[in-house]
């Protein structure tokens, strides 16, 4: 099992390694966003593998077991809008970036608004937020990790996994994250596509079926509308996350990025796998630290030890090449956006202190953290989605103004925030929702009553002229 | 070719109403087999759906619109 593991977190340092090739000397912009010269296969990748994180791997199955398929509803429902809404969103979203130079999501808004303080904001909203996802990537790699049973304290396997995200980075940014994400995204879907079918073979062997009726709660009205206010959040929400904006800057064109997604939803036959997984748990009774440890516990019981080490080295992985997402988001909002007026170098170096700050940070909130790690997910989403009235803005309307967008972020964040702290009862309406009608409403209200000075939104943009070209099919 | 209209029906529409309201109300009924409600088990469905519907909007739209290969200043306003 150990061999299998290190094989292939080895042969991921050597694919990392082999993305540097042809790209010895980085700008800053191809250390982030590979100058937008990926491919749609690349990109697919890239952004697949920042859809399945260690969060999704363990959390899902978890989610299904603690709580039944209420979770699995909203999180299978979001992802899969998600993918639908990116096939309009995002060819938009990278001709903005092109158009405006974008490496971060904050520099179109800043170069569109042509506003400082808004930068500042959607910038500081995107670290504050990004912060628990990185602990949650920590909080799963402890748990596939203590399954090696190597007898070394969790703290020091953690910070060892910090190193190794780091490490990718250091050799070539976001070029080594698409490369590791193929190995990573191949290992998984054959590690889950293994465990599910192993189990759905031992299905009755020793069930317990009553297990199975007595965790199956009746969907309510109070549920259902959880379900589908989270997957309205959400699914727009995930085209507006730092990372996803940074992968589809990637993007050598609009075309590259929508056959791209066309393909991404196929990506989740993982999902009635991982379902086996959990209800094979349920059917099982078996002796669970959490209910994060339903995956790596079902593959140790199911698996020869040699299978479980590649499952497990597959999970690890979803949780490193996350970490590098992550990182490259969070790195560039600093040394781009909150600190002013660095050199290209600069940035570039500025951006890995960054990083390596950050990954200790989570490392210590993963230490003393143990939250469900879709509740994670949910807060991720309350705060990334509020920059979407000012996404709609840069992208289809003329007069909006940068004061009224700053105003609704701050607004919803904090409505958001406050509903979910002190459990306001919503009657089952997702805090991040109430967030974003109140942030909508003040936006759109100023819109009307108070619009700023005509900007040619980018879906109106002509494609001709000194910097666009506009490439016609052969 | 598709119309504009066409293609936001086919591609967004109708994977949005494959999965709301439809496997809301589909959970509350108690088919289940194998245990897994039949909500779930159409949401399983609904994976190549919404692939289906995106590639359908491809053929019959977006392939024949022209490419879009913007060169981008990644350093034009840094300085101020």
């Amino acid at each position: 099992m150990t061999a299998a593991f290190l094989g292939i977190i080895l042969l991921s340092l050597v694919l990392a390694a082999f993305s540097r090739r042809g790209h010895l000397v980085q700008k800053a912009e191809d250390f982030f966003v590979a100058s937008g010269q990926f491919n749609a296969v690349l990109f697919f990748f890239l952004a697949v593998g920042e859809t399945y994180s260690i969060g999704s791997i363990l959390g899902y199955p978890g989610g299904v077991y603690a709580g039944g398929t209420g979770a699995a509803i909203w999180f299978l429902g979001y992802i899969l809008l998600a993918f639908v809404v990116g096939y309009f969103l995002n060819p938009l979203i990278w001709r903005a970036g092109r158009i405006h130079g974008a490496v971060t999501l904050p520099d179109l808004f800043r170069r569109h608004f042509d506003s400082r303080a808004l930068e500042l904001v959607v910038a500081g909203a995107g670290l504050l937020f990004l912060v628990p996802l990185g602990m949650q990537q920590f909080v799963g790699l402890q748990i596939i990790l203590k399954e090696l049973d190597w007898g070394i304290s969790p703290l020091i396997l953690t910070f060892a996994a910090g190193v190794l995200a780091f490490i990718y980075i250091a050799i070539s940014g976001i070029r080594a994250s698409a490369y590791v994400a193929i190995l990573k995204d191949v290992l998984l879907i054959l590690a889950i596509l293994l465990t599910g079918l192993v189990a759905l073979q031992h299905w009755t062997d020793g069930a317990s079926a009553t297990t199975a009726q007595l965790k199956l709660a009746a969907p309510t009205l109070q549920t259902d509308i959880f379900s589908i206010t989270t997957i309205f959040l959400q699914c727009v929400g995930f085209c507006l996350v730092p990372q996803t904006c940074a992968y589809v800057f990637t993007a050598r064109s609009a075309k590259a990025v929508r056959r791209a997604q066309i393909t991404m939803p196929l990506y989740m036959v993982m999902f009635p796998f991982l379902t086996l997984v959990a209800y094979f748990a349920l059917r099982h009774p078996m002796a669970l630290a959490s209910s994060n440890d339903v995956f790596p516990a079902v593959a140790h019981a199911l698996l020869p030890a040699p299978m479980v080490g590649l499952v497990l080295a597959g999970a690890a992985l979803s949780g490193l090449v996350v970490l590098t997402g992550i990182c490259l988001a969070i790195g560039p909002l600093v040394s781009r956006n909150l600190v002013p007026g660095l050199s290209n170098d600069q940035q570039r170096q500025w951006s890995k202190l960054v990083m390596a700050l950050y990954l200790l940070l989570s490392i210590a909130g993963a230490a003393t953290s143990s939250q469900l790690l879709l509740t994670i997910n949910n807060f991720f989403y309350f705060g990334i989605t509020q920059s979407l009235p000012g996404m709609l803005g840069i992208l289809f309307l003329r007069r909006m103004r940068a004061s009224a967008i700053i105003t609704g972020i701050v607004a919803g964040d904090v409505v958001a925030i406050a509903l979910y702290e002190f459990a306001v009862p919503l009657y089952g309406v997702n805090a991040g929702f109430a967030g974003l009608v109140v942030n909508s409403g003040i936006v759109f209200t100023a819109l009307y009553f108070f619009p700023d000075r005509e900007r040619t939104p980018i879906a109106a943009h002509p494609l001709s002229g000194k910097n666009p070209v506009v490439r016609m099919p052969a | 070719m598709m119309s504009p209209a066409a293609r936001i029906v086919v591609g967004l529409v109708v994977p949005f109403l494959s999965v709301i309201p439809t496997v809301p109300l589909l959970n509350h009924l108690s088919i289940a087999p194998l245990g897994i409600p039949l909500g779930l088990l159409w949401l399983f469905a609904a994976i190549p759906l919404a692939s289906l519907c995106l590639a359908i909007c491809w053929v019959g739209h977006d392939r024949n619109l022209p490419d879009e290969e913007i060169a981008a200043d990644y350093d034009s306003g840094r300085e101020s």
